[in-house]
C-alpha cells in the first residue's frame, strides 16, 4: 500500500518537474538566447530530420516513378507546344518591355526594383497539425537571411509563400502566410485599399484581411497583393483572392477572408527573394 | 529498455513521416491524424504513467524544436497526455483496446485544448481557432479509429522484442 503510494507520489513529482520545465521554456521562448538555443538544437537535429524525411519521400518516389514517367512524357509533349508559343511571344514581350522603359523614363517614374532570388527545395514541413512551418534546403551559405520574403511559381503565377524566420548554415525555416502568427501587409489589387493579412486557426488554409475601410466595396474573387508596407515583401506580389467579406455591426473596418493562391499541399520549390527587410525586426 | 527503444524508433519514424508531403495527402477535409499522439497514448497505456510522461516530454520537446515556434508548448501538452493516459490505462481499466480508443478521443481533445490555451497565453489570442468548425473532433475520430490497428501492431512488436 505504502509502496504504491510512494510510486504515485514519485510519478506526480516527476510530472510537476517536467511541467515546470516546459512552463519555464515557454516563458523564455521569445528571449534572444532561447531563440539561438532553438536554432542550435535544430541544427543538431537537421541532418537526421533531413535524412529521415528524404528516405520516406524516396520510398514514395520509387513507387510513384512508373506513373510519373507516363505523366512526364505527356507533360513533355505539352511543354514543347508551350515553348513554341512562348518563343513567339518572347520577341513581342521584349519590345513591349523596352517601350515601357522608354515611357517610364519619359514621365520620370523609376523602374520597379528587381531582386535576386535563391531557389530552394522544400524538404520538410512541421510534423504537427498545430503549426505549418516549412523547412527548405538553403541557408546562410546561400545568402539567405532572416525576414527574407519567399515566393513560389504555381500555374505560371508568382505568389507569396511566407517569410524566412530562422536560418541555419544549410537550411532555413519559413513561416507561411497561413500560419496563425503571420502578419503581412496586403492590399486589394483593384481598389488599392490596404490592410493587414493574418493567418487563421492552425487547421485553416485561409487568411484574414483586416482593417479595410468599411466603405470600400469588396467583391468575391478580388485579387489581394502585397502592399509593400511592413518592409518585408516587395509591393504587388499576388497573395490570393477574396472568398468572403464580413462587416460587424459596429466599427469602421471590415474583414475579408482570403484564399491564398499558393497551394501549400503541393509546394516543392520556393524562391527566396534576397531582399533585406527595410525595418528592424530584431534577430 | 528494449520496449522503450521500440517506441523511440516509432516516434522517430512518424516524426519524419509527418514532415513529408505524404502526410498531408492522407487528410480528410484538410485534417490528418496525429500518429505521434496515437503512439504516445498507446505507449503510455502499455508502459504506465512514468514512462508515458517522460516519453511525452521528450517527443514534445523534439516537435517544438522542429516546428521552431513556442518552445515547451508541445512538451507540456504531451507530458500531460502521457501521464493522464498512463494513469488511467493502468490504474482504472487495465489493457483493453476499446478503452484505448476512447482515451485517444479524449487525448486529442485535451491536446487541442492545451495547445490552444497555451498558445493564447504565450503567443496571442485566437489560438482557440483550433476548435473551429468542429475540425478537431474530426481529428479525434480519426485518431480513435486508427488506434486499434496501431495497438495491435505495437503490442505484437513489443511482445516479440521483450521476449
Amino acid at each position: 500500500m505504502n509502496h504504491a503510494r510512494s510510486i504515485r507520489h514519485r510519478n506526480i513529482l516527476v510530472l510537476m518537474v517536467l511541467l515546470f520545465i516546459s512552463f519555464v521554456l515557454m516563458s523564455i521562448s521569445q528571449k534572444k538566447f532561447t531563440i539561438e538555443l532553438k536554432s542550435i538544437a535544430y541544427g543538431v537535429f537537421y541532418p537526421f530530420h533531413y535524412i529521415g524525411v528524404k528516405s520516406i519521400t524516396g520510398v514514395k518516389d520509387f513507387f510513384t516513378s512508373i506513373e510519373n514517367n507516363r505523366k512526364l512524357k505527356e507533360e513533355l509533349a505539352y511543354a514543347r507546344i508551350l515553348l513554341e508559343q512562348y518563343e513567339r511571344t518572347q520577341y513581342e514581350f521584349e519590345e513591349i518591355k523596352r517601350e515601357n522603359e522608354r515611357l517610364r523614363n519619359l514621365i520620370g517614374i523609376q523602374s520597379k526594383l528587381e531582386y535576386e532570388t535563391v531557389i530552394a527545395e522544400v524538404i520538410a514541413k512541421s510534423p504537427q497539425n498545430f503549426y505549418k512551418t516549412i523547412v527548405v534546403n538553403r541557408g546562410s551559405t546561400s545568402g539567405v537571411k532572416k525576414w527574407m520574403p519567399v515566393v513560389a511559381y504555381q500555374d505560371g503565377v508568382k505568389c507569396v509563400v511566407g517569410k524566412v524566420v530562422d536560418v541555419q548554415r544549410f537550411s532555413s525555416r519559413i513561416q507561411p502566410i497561413i500560419e496563425q502568427s503571420s502578419y503581412t501587409g496586403a492590399m486589394l489589387q483593384k481598389s488599392r485599399f490596404s490592410g493587414i493579412l493574418q493567418g487563421q486557426s492552425p487547421l485553416s488554409e485561409y487568411c484574414l484581411l483586416q482593417y479595410i475601410d468599411r466603405g470600400v466595396k469588396i467583391n468575391y474573387g478580388d485579387a489581394v497583393v502585397t502592399s509593400g508596407m511592413g518592409g518585408i515583401f516587395p509591393k504587388g506580389i499576388l497573395i490570393g483572392e477574396v472568398v468572403s467579406v464580413s462587416k460587424k455591426g459596429y466599427g469602421i473596418f471590415q474583414e475579408a477572408l482570403v484564399k491564398p493562391k499558393v497551394d501549400f499541399g503541393r509546394l516543392e520549390e520556393v524562391y527566396i527573394i534576397t531582399k533585406t527587410a527595410t525595418e528592424d525586426f530584431g534577430e | 529498455m528494449k520496449k522503450y527503444l521500440v517506441f523511440i524508433i516509432l516516434f522517430a519514424l512518424f516524426i519524419f513521416f509527418q514532415s513529408t508531403d505524404i502526410y498531408s495527402d492522407i487528410s480528410i477535409n484538410g485534417i490528418s491524424p496525429d500518429f505521434i499522439l496515437i503512439i504516445l497514448s498507446i505507449g503510455a497505456f502499455i508502459l504506465g504513467p512514468m514512462p508515458g510522461q517522460i516519453l511525452g516530454f521528450l517527443v514534445g520537446l523534439v516537435l517544438d524544436i522542429i516546428s521552431g515556434e513556442l518552445l515547451g508548448i508541445s512538451a507540456f501538452t504531451y507530458t500531460v497526455i502521457g501521464y493522464g493516459v498512463g494513469f488511467l490505462g493502468k490504474k482504472i481499466y487495465g489493457s483493453n483496446i476499446l478503452i484505448s480508443v476512447i482515451l485517444l478521443f479524449f487525448a486529442t481533445l485535451v491536446k487541442a485544448f492545451l495547445l490552444s490555451m497555451l498558445g493564447t497565453i504565450f503567443l496571442k489570442a485566437g489560438y482557440f481557432g483550433y476548435f473551429s468548425q468542429g475540425r478537431v473532433f474530426l481529428e479525434a475520430v480519426m485518431n480513435s479509429l486508427l488506434t486499434p490497428p496501431f495497438f495491435f501492431i505495437i503490442t505484437r512488436i513489443e511482445r516479440r522484442v521483450v521476449v
